[in-house]
């Protein structure tokens, strides 16, 4: 049975292929999701293959992100760009200077509506020259964990977050942590938006040294000194589920490692970052972009192949299925993904309909690689000792030197 | 043993305690060394067979408390294992193969004869160790865009099958088995490639265990390379799926070490079938006297 | 005047040559293709300002050259390099000579040792960092927990001897090894003479089978002890093997960059006190798109690595005893 149906599988196929009439246009789509993200992209891709005729998508697995960027970075020099990608926006900020990507909004008719519907935030960080150059595709926030047996009620500001923390180390007696500490940029980042501050203002003049900046140093160091932290080294997961620490900021998309680690040892929840001078929530992931390489053809094919993989229905099921969030507000408020939110209150947080007010992400400009290093290094040396004034101009001058560096290349 | 049947009765005694000392000594080192070596292994084994809650690296636990083996299945069937590991075995022996060929014949080149710009070529081959592979991946990845050989087998093999490491490991064997066996073979009539095959080769055998063993292990560890060259699933090995089990936020370690396991387990069993090429110490005596 | 070496003359020397370039033959083309050709291009790419995402490139001279050589952070990485290589070399083909002696010796499961020895190779390089990075843990690592058991016999033997005059010479308190940048290379030089230990030995072994059994029992038979046979026999015959491991050994510690990456999950270290010249290669290639500035660091690598290894060339031929 089995083998005369694919026999007539392989006719219909062979027929399909050599008549010219229904040639479709092929598109390929490269991105780093393994496992059971790769299979829901997979479920998506082949799902829109079937619903219509005159486009299919191969979806290509190519390694981790780090991987994918060689990848594309070979690519390129070789012209075999694949049609769309998955990008960082850093990545897309070099692209875009250099005109290897081609703007999606220009080939994806969206109306007033549609456009909207993408979620600001989102927008804010997938415009360029007033135009959505990529489109927001596996976007995660950045979520305080915390321990519900050790802390019942959790912080809603950062004196309440400062007093928990070390309320928990003493009830404890230093057993348990009341947070994890890494010298990440993304946490510096948290405590430096708290507080009031970000890392450039909007014209890319450095201003993550000013007083918030310090202050965000300050109170990291603080919190080690007085006990209530505790630093580590390796995924925060892993130290949480040991009952080292009770509370840890970080990515939405990793709850599921969280839900392993603590593998029922005690209840844990999630719930946005605790506010400062004002509340915040961070938000990352990657987005879709289209290459330069494509012909007219692949671009319109991709570009409705990208509108159909964000619309309300697909949206929804790669966020109830990965963890990532809906990129759209009708996603958001879609039943099936209120429902599943409901079904899971300790994923809660990670949808936090305020916090997307509040969102902020890092700048995406190409030498923000760089950066980052720079940036990481400076907390770093704060936390080995190095005075925070000091360390504050130093890695101010080598950010200046990086952008400096970045916007004198030659096009 | 020889000065042993010579001693006296009570300098017997003596040499047998001093004897059975080494003996307690080498052990003891050698054994205390063993599980220094093993400890990543066997944390591996354990942590292959755990609930993911148990894999902690504050309360280390040697023994998972029930052994879920399930876990092997499981990350057999995250990724396409079953072809990875065809392609895999396929790759690798085909490499080995080849590369062991090539290699031998440069090699007794290199060692036996004697030709014009021989040491500028030598000095030439083990440049190209020297530098580093990341300046090459663009360029050669290009090269292989213009053959057409991006995702087929060819990308995958052949640029492998000479290894500069192998030559010169080979060179340093050949160069050691005395060369008025050469001459006297020649004299005697036999063509230079009968003397490679019937002398050479054979009184070589550990140092072609060990071209062969590392070349296969080369090949089977080789990830971006594979990656970089192939797009689709059915061209690529066992470590692209490694990878599905770590992402930039977390790691499912049981899965990825029971895949981990999974995955080294041909090469000890490779290593142990070699193994005895290693010990074969007797293809030389006599030679010399 | 150039004198023509009498056996240049000969017809049976191009007559060889030509032979021998057919045995080359094989090995010329592969190597051709994938490795003389990418070199000869990326040499030629390290005199542009080559930059991967743009259509143009620009002809600098030697200009990528000399700004590295006034960049701080690649003077960085090249002596945190050397740094790696005087730890590495020396230590790791030592220990693996040591253990391969040892275990040439007929023993009792052998070959189940020597499989030991080789896991560290083969094993997971995720595994391997996980349990490194448990050992040099600062709250709960084995390395701190043996250290302040150490730190504790000691003080009590010292207060013992001193009968309770001296207490306390030595307060130990948790070293963060992973953390401060002076332990980075150490750290790095340890973990990886761990792992390639076994990489040597399967050489080493290889070569030990060319000593002659007969040599040793003779050498007992004369009263020779089993240190001067070892310096005496297995070290002069054991050369070309050694000759090779420390070629082999230097040109792979100066191209460190995997061991960093994954012991310091994606970063150079606290401080880039790990961050090597191929490290900092990588980086310029790949994340920055530099590739003409990434190709004159390589060929900087390059330089080095070759002048090493000429030296060394030179410096063994005396000492190298081919033909038993």
């Amino acid at each position: 049975m089995r083998s005369t149906k694919l026999v007539l599988l392989a006719l219909v196929l062979c027929l399909a292929l050599s008549s010219p009439a229904l040639a479709k246009v092929h598109i390929t789509f490269w991105h780093a999701m393994g496992a059971e993200l790769g299979e829901a992209v997979d479920y998506l891709t082949q799902k829109f293959n079937e619903e219509q005729d005159e486009i299919f998508v191969e979806s290509i697995y190519q390694g981790r992100y780090s991987d994918l960027n060689t990848k594309l970075v070979a690519s390129f020099s070789a012209g075999t760009s694949p049609t769309i990608a998955q990008v960082y926006e850093n990545w897309t900020d070099a692209y875009y200077r250099y005109g290897v990507i081609v703007p999606l909004e220009d080939y994806m008719d969206l109306t007033e509506e549609e456009y909207n519907d993408y979620i600001e935030v989102f927008r804010h960080m997938n415009t360029w020259d007033g135009k959505l150059y990529t489109i927001p595709f596996n976007k995660s926030n950045w979520v305080m964990y915390y321990n519900k047996e050790l802390i019942p009620e959790p912080p809603k500001t950062l004196d309440e977050f400062f007093q928990i923390a070390k309320e928990v180390s003493e009830k404890t007696g230093g057993e348990t942590r009341g947070f994890g500490i890494r010298p990440t940029l993304e946490l510096f980042h948290a405590f430096l938006w708290l507080n009031g501050g970000d890392f450039f203002d909007e014209d890319l003049n450095v201003t993550f040294d000013g007083p918030e900046g310090k202050l965000a140093l300050q109170q990291m160091i603080a919190m080690l000194e007085d006990g209530s932290a505790l630093q580590i080294d390796g995924y925060e997961d892993g130290a949480f589920g040991d009952r080292m620490i009770a509370m840890y900021i970080g990515s939405s998309a990793g709850i599921t490692y969280a839900e392993n680690s603590v593998g029922g040892k005690f209840e844990f929840s999630t719930t946005p970052l605790p506010a400062g001078v004002r509340p915040g929530a961070p938000f990352m992931g990657t987005n879709i972009a289209m290459f330069a390489s494509a012909s007219e053809e692949e671009r319109q094919a991709a570009a409705k192949f990208v509108k159909w993989l964000t619309n309300t229905e697909n949206t929804v099921y790669f966020a109830i299925k990965t963890g990532y969030l809906p990129v759209t507000y009708s996603g958001l408020d879609h039943p099936e993904y209120v429902a599943w939110l409901e079904a899971n209150p300790h994923k809660a947080a990670i949808a936090n309909r305020e916090a997307f007010e509040f969102g902020y992400w890092q700048p995406k400009i190409a030498a923000w690689e760089e950066c980052r290093g720079i940036i990481y290094e400076m907390v770093t040396k704060v936390f080995l000792g190095e005075d925070i004034d000091l360390a504050l101009a130093e890695g101010r001058m080598l950010v200046e030197e990086a952008i400096q560096e970045m916007l004198s290349e030659r096009f | 043993m020889a000065r042993y049947e010579m001693l006296a009765e009570d300098q017997q005694w003596r040499y047998r305690l001093s004897h059975f000392i080494k003996r307690f000594f080498l052990y003891a080192v050698l054994i205390g060394g063993a599980l220094i070596m093993i400890t990543p292994f066997v944390w591996m084994l354990s942590s292959s067979l755990k609930a993911p809650h148990e894999i902690s690296l504050k309360y280390i636990k040697w023994l998972p408390e029930s052994p879920q083996w399930q876990n092997y299945k499981i990350a057999w069937e995250a990724a396409p294992f079953a072809m990875y590991f065809k392609n895999s075995f396929f790759i690798a022996t085909v490499c080995m193969l080849i590369e062991v060929t090539f290699s031998s014949l440069a090699a007794y080149a290199f060692a036996k004869m004697n030709f014009f710009g021989k040491n500028v070529l030598f000095v030439l081959f083990l440049g190209t160790m020297m530098i580093p592979g990341e300046v090459m991946l663009i360029p050669n990845y290009m090269t292989m865009v213009n053959f057409g050989w991006i995702d087929t087998y060819y990308a995958l093999i052949v640029p492998w099958t000479v290894s500069v490491f192998s030559i010169f490991l080979l060179r340093q064997f050949f160069m050691s088995i005395p060369h008025e066996l050469f001459e006297a073979a020649v004299l005697d009539g036999c063509s230079k490639f009968r003397y490679l095959l019937t002398v050479m080769l054979p009184l070589s055998k550990p140092a072609l265990a060990t071209v062969m063993l590392f070349k296969f292990i080369g090949s089977w560890n080789a990830f971006l390379w594979v990656l970089i060259m192939t797009n689709t699933p059915r061209m690529r090995t066992i470590p692209v799926g490694l990878t599905y089990f770590v992402s930039d936020v977390g790691a499912q370690y049981n899965y990825l070490m029971a895949a981990s396991t999974f995955a080294m387990a041909p090469i000890l069993i490779l290593f142990l079938l070699l193994q005895k090429q290693f010990i074969q110490g007797i293809a030389r005596t006599g030679l010399k006297g | 005047m150039l004198r023509i070496p009498a056996e240049m003359k000969r017809k049976k020397y191009w007559k060889e040559t030509l032979e021998a370039y057919l045995y080359l033959l094989p090995a010329f083309v592969i190597l051709g293709m994938f490795s003389f050709y990418p070199v000869v291009k990326s040499v030629i790419i390290s005199f542009y300002d080559w930059h991967l995402l743009r259509k143009e490139q620009y002809f600098v001279g030697l200009e990528n050259y000399q700004k590295l050589l006034s960049d701080k952070t690649f003077l960085m990485a090249i002596s945190n390099t050397f740094r790696y290589v005087v730890g590495f070399v020396p230590i790791s083909i030592c220990l693996s000579l040591i253990i391969a002696v040892l275990l040439n010796n007929k023993i009792k499961g052998r070959g189940l040792l020597r499989l030991a020895y080789f896991l560290p190779w083969v094993t997971s390089s995720v595994a391997i960092s996980m349990v490194w990075r448990w050992i040099y843990n600062q709250h709960y690592g084995l390395l701190n927990m043996a250290l302040a058991e150490l730190a504790q016999f000691v003080n009590k033997l010292v207060e013992l001897a001193t009968l309770g005059n001296v207490a306390q010479i030595w307060e130990f308190t948790n070293i963060n090894w992973l953390m401060e940048p002076r332990w980075t290379i150490i750290n790095v030089v340890i973990i990886s003479v761990w792992k390639s230990i076994g990489y040597y030995v399967v050489i080493f072994l290889a070569g030990l089978q060319n000593v002659p059994t007969e040599l040793y029992e003779a050498a007992e038979v004369d009263g020779a002890t089993a240190w001067q046979s070892f310096w005496r026999i297995t070290l002069p015959l054991i050369s070309p093997t050694t000759f090779f491991i420390s070629i082999i050994a230097i040109i792979g510690a100066f191209k460190l960059f995997t061991e960093i990456y994954v012991l310091y999950t994606g970063n150079p270290g606290p401080l880039s006190s790990g961050l090597t010249i191929v490290y900092y290669v990588y980086r310029n290639a790949f994340q920055r798109y530099r590739m003409g500035y990434a190709s004159a660091a390589a060929y900087i690598l390059f330089a080095i690595i070759f002048v090493f290894t000429l030296i060394q060339m030179y410096a063994s031929r005396r000492r190298v005893h081919y033909e038993g």
